[in-house]
């Protein structure tokens, strides 16, 4: 009995034991297993300890793609087939729900909505057994026993109408849609270009690159004024104790707030992954020109499993509003 | 002399070339543990045995007390006088160390039995291993698989015993702990039965495999010797008993005499297509005649006939047919981050760095495992290294991988391909 409960549940075995016995349960294997859930659920989470290690997980479909991260103690968690499929199940998830429940309000979506309602999103998705994924995380928790929690998850999609396509990449991929690091870009194109296979390449390529180069922002048009204005700052203190003139302190201030925003810019960067590093919106409008078409880098995103979010020279989280 | 011969984990031998003043440097080949072995036997005096030395590691759940284990295991052993003993929280720091540059995370603790010197490691992750594994800062010659009594065998269990399959480790013990916890005997057999099973899973030997039961917290605190004290005794008994000291260099074919002397034939191999037949015809240490050269000596070789021209850096001298090269090795590499002093940016499929090989300045290009289009500052990646020059090659040896003098992996050969 104690076994039978134990391969059905994974429950500790001492645990399958105690449900057996419990009042009401009376060695019913179906009621045990009712009761082992509900002490899982309850002995869970009570420690404190980091997960840090874990999958970053994706899910892409034509015009639209999910990255997930989900985080586990040990990255021996990151093998287990379980989790694995959690992982699968979240992000195929997301990706089904209608792009406007759960993201960041508004009836037009953003290419990017990376400020989600994680726990709203997790009771409203049902994973691949029926149940909502808040519970299959419980019955994941409580089997392996580790701290497992969903860290983030952004949705990445063209505008309604749009043409163009989402193209991906997986870094150290245990299957071909999860390992520990991700990106996903999307490329609008005005009309339905002539050349497919060049402009997946050119996709997945992107998103190689991005995960490699980690950019911040997609342009310095898009950088937000406040992270301008931190890093002006920095530079200006700097310059101004080299005791120049004033006049060549500004333009000193001027020439290394450009080449930060190269830097942090995707479209300004030199892609890594292309001969001669060409900078991205170089690489994109040669694309165009071959294809027939213009090719609009529009979004992206990038998880690294377990990274520290501000480190790199990143202004404070305080700062950011 | 002593020391030398101790320190030395392979003989290296400057070779003077009697037309040539400077000596230059040829690396003379040798089983490095063999030498090792042969110095320690010489060495060992009837009074004084050295014990057979292991590196065995701890795995199993974060929550199943391999910690605890460690801790318990050097108070015991600590009690007879073969460790020191080490707290939970002396062992739970994990300092972040760094070696050669590289970081690495791992603790470690060492102790003795009466019949072997052991260094312990915690095996916090499956890439922490690896990469630890590859950079020489820690291996598992065996494993002490830590399963707690109350929940029994986790889902990642499984992953801990493939990883011990995966780094070749041959045998694994068991401890079964929180044994103080559990009254029933029945739940004991099944936790020990569902073990065995996968155990035979991943295919060690399931059933020849010990499983102790205890509980380190009561050796840590002293309280019931049944399952305290007794049970770390007889865990360590099996360990001694079931994890096979690693094949070292006696069982192997012999390579090359820890010595070098006048008369001895030997060949130069390496970077050229065939190997070099010579005689050595004088052994010097810092331009002193020298009777032989021993491991950990740096020698110079006078060789006959051979022209200074003739021989390049990176070379090996070895007795005749003890040695081969090979152009194409498969590797298992680590990528150092910016932070270690590694690159920046990713590599592709046909990078072209250069592969330092003992002495050896090699270029070659890296072919990535299949499914992979890059690796990362960071990674652990198989790899497969296609030289431009033959180099003498041997399983299990380290090599760093630079460019633009600076070092970018740090990689240890897998298997030799041709």
């Amino acid at each position: 009995m104690v076994k039978e409960l134990r391969s059905a549940s994974g429950a500790p075995i001492t645990d399958c034991k105690k449900a057996l016995e419990a009042e009401g349960v009376d060695g019913d294997i179906a009621k045990a297993f009712e009761w082992l859930r509900k002490k899982g659920q309850a002995t869970v989470m009570k420690n404190n300890r980091a997960a840090n290690e874990g999958l970053v997980g994706i899910a892409v479909e034509g015009q639209a793609g999910v990255i997930v991260e989900v985080n586990s103690e040990t990255d021996f968690v990151a093998r287990n087939a379980d989790f694995q499929a959690f992982v699968k199940d979240l992000a195929g998830a997301i990706l089904r729900m209608p792009p406007t429940v759960g993201m960041d309000g508004g009836p037009a979506p953003s290419v990017l909505a990376d400020k989600l309602d994680i726990p709203r999103l997790l009771g409203q998705c049902a994973g691949g057994r029926g149940s909502p994924l808040s519970q299959d995380l419980k019955d994941l928790v409580a089997k392996i026993r580790e701290n497992i929690s969903v860290r983030r998850i952004a949705r990445l999609a063209l505008p309604p109408g749009a043409k163009g396509f989402v193209g991906s990449y997986v870094h150290n991929a245990l299957n071909p849609s999860m390992g520990a690091a991700a990106g996903l870009v999307a490329v609008q194109c005005d009309k339905l270009p002539s050349q497919m296979p060049a402009l997946d390449s050119f996709g997945k390529r992107l998103a190689m690159h991005v995960v490699a180069a980690k950019p911040r922002f997609l342009s310095p048009a898009s950088v937000p004024p406040s992270v301008l204005e931190y890093e002006r700052e920095l530079i200006q203190a700097q310059a101004a104790s080299s005791q120049k003139p004033p006049a060549i302190v500004a333009k000193m201030t001027e020439g290394r707030l450009r080449k930060f925003l190269g830097e942090v810019s995707l479209l300004e960067q030199p892609h890594m992954i292309e001969e001669g590093n060409p900078t991205v919106a170089d690489v994109a409008a040669r694309l165009g020109k071959e294809a027939g078409c213009v090719v609009d880098v529009v979004g992206f995103v990038r998880y690294k499993c377990g990274e520290v979010e501000g480190l790199g020279g990143e202004m404070p989280a305080d700062r950011l509003k | 002399m002593v020391s030398a011969l101790l320190a030395s984990r392979r003989l290296v031998v400057g070779c003077n070339i009697r037309q040539a003043a400077n000596a230059l440097l040829v690396n003379a080949y040798a089983s490095s543990n063999a030498a090792k072995a042969q110095a320690s036997r010489t060495l060992s005096t009837a009074f004084q045995r050295t014990k057979p030395h292991l590196n065995i590691g701890t795995i199993g759940h974060v929550d199943h007390g391999k910690t605890t284990l460690t801790a318990a295991i050097t108070k015991v052993l600590a009690e007879a006088g073969g460790a020191e003993f080490r707290s939970y929280d002396d062992i739970d720091k994990a300092p972040e160390e760094r070696q050669r540059k590289i970081t690495i995370n791992t603790s470690h603790v060492e102790y003795e039995t009466d019949k072997r010197h052991y260094a312990h490691v915690d095996c916090p992750g499956h890439a922490d291993y690896v990469k630890n594994m590859i950079t020489g800062a820690a291996q598992m010659d065996g494993g002490i698989l830590v399963v707690s009594a109350t929940d029994g065998a986790m889902p990642q269990t499984r992953e801990h015993i493939l990883l011990a399959k995966q780094v070749g480790i041959p045998r694994l013990v068991v401890f079964m702990n929180k044994c103080d916890m559990v009254k029933d005997e029945e739940l004991l057999e099944l936790v020990e039965m569902e073990v065995r099973e996968l155990l035979d899973f991943y295919e060690f030997p399931g059933d020849d495999t010990p499983i102790i039961r205890g509980s380190a917290l009561a050796a840590v605190e002293g309280t019931d010797d049944n399952l305290g004290k007794n049970a770390i005794l007889k865990l360590m008994d099996a360990v001694d008993e079931n994890i096979p000291t690693p094949p070292r260099e006696l069982d192997k074919p012999f390579l090359m005499p820890g010595k070098v002397k006048t008369g001895d034939e030997v060949e130069i191999i390496g970077l050229t297509e065939a190997p070099t037949k010579t005689t050595v015809t004088g052994v010097e240490m810092f331009k002193k005649t020298l009777d032989y050269g021993g491991a950990g000596d740096n020698v110079g070789c006078l060789l006959r006939t051979v022209k200074r021209d003739e021989v390049q850096r990176g070379q090996v001298l070895a007795a005749p047919n003890t040695v081969k090269t090979y152009k194409e090795f498969e590797a298992e590499l680590y990528v150092l981050t910016q932070e270690e002093g590694g690159r920046h940016t990713p590599f592709l499929d046909n990078y072209r760095p250069q592969f330092y090989i003992r002495t050896a300045d090699v270029t070659g290009s890296i072919t990535l495992g299949e499914g992979k289009e890059m690796a990362m500052p960071g990674d652990n990646t198989t790899v497969k290294v296609s030289l431009i020059y033959p180099t003498v090659l041997n399983e299990g040896l380290r090599f760093a991988v630079r460019e633009g003098g600076r070092t970018v992996a740090a990689g240890v050969v897998a298997k030799m391909l041709a």
